[in-house]
């Protein structure tokens, strides 16, 4: 039996590099790019499935201001070289039994055997409110796919 | 639900809140107890899914101290706190899903510290 897990296990890090302030994450899942392939007096649209799309990763929560994760997270955003992919990054559902998604090694590109990774495309994205905290959010594009541990 | 009484109680027994009360009634302490002492209840409900049966539990203390100070009382709280936030709570038959303090509200009647505490567990049955 598998049994749901609640939203209080989860947890994001990078690496060994916890996520400070985090209160949600979510991930809107990969796409199959869709190609049209009907013609003129055709009624109906067919079309062939192309390649996956990775998704986008969205982390949200309380602005902590000396939180070593969420300041990674606006380094990896600044660095546009191959040190900038985030392959050990670890979405998880449940941290005490080791149970998250992360890229998947597995899923490389063909040329150059580059494996799955995550890009911060988005951080910094930060508020203020007098009635509740400061808040933070950012936002990494999946290249390849993540898979489940 | 023996099972979940049973789960409570042994929760009580393993942890350091078995030190900060003289024993863990449910739902009613006898006369003889003897402070400080704690009770709890229960009131489950039923949530089905197409293939799962969650039980929604909220699980009520109130923790009694006869001391003049609240000191005692608080500790005995504190070390609730400890044995519960968050605690995978072993049921027998069931997987634990979550264990979520709720609310706790301090009172002083006729002398009597009480404190009530309240918290939502759910659980799946296994199968």
């Amino acid at each position: 039996m598998t049994a749901p897990k609640a939203g209080y296990k989860g947890a994001v890090y990078i690496g060994a590099q916890k996520i400070g302030g985090g209160t949600t994450w979510s991930y809107d899942g990969e796409t199959r790019n869709m190609q049209d392939i009907d013609e003129f007096e055709d009624e109906h649209i067919m079309a062939i499935p192309m390649q996956i799309t990775g998704g986008n990763v969205t982390i949200s929560g309380n602005l902590l201001m000396g939180d070593a994760g969420q300041m990674l997270l606006e380094t990896k955003l600044a660095d546009g070289t191959p040190s900038g992919r985030i392959t050990d990054l670890k979405l998880y559902v449940d941290k005490a039994s080791n149970k998250y998604f992360t890229p998947d090694p597995a899923v490389t590109l063909t040329v150059d055997n580059i494996p799955s990774h995550a890009v911060v495309t988005a951080a910094k994205t930060i508020g203020d409110d007098k009635s509740g905290v400061g808040t933070f959010s950012a936002t990494l594009r999946i290249c390849g796919a993540l898979k489940r541990v | 639900m023996p099972v979940l009484f049973e789960a409570i109680w042994n929760r009580f027994k393993a942890t350091a809140l078995v030190n900060k009360l003289t024993e863990l009634y449910n739902v009613e302490a006898p006369p003889e107890a003897v402070f400080p002492y704690g009770v709890f209840s229960t009131n489950i409900t039923a949530d089905w899914t197409f293939t799962e049966n969650f039980e929604d539990c909220l699980i009520m203390f109130v923790l009694f101290s006869e001391e003049t100070l609240a000191t005692e009382v608080c500790a005995a709280f504190e070390a609730l706190k400890v044995a519960f936030d968050f605690h995978d709570l072993a049921v027998v038959g069931y997987e634990p899903v979550s264990l979520e303090r709720g609310s706790a509200n301090m009172i002083r009647v006729e002398k009597i510290w009480q404190y009530n505490i309240t918290y939502k567990l759910v659980i799946q049955k296994g199968e």
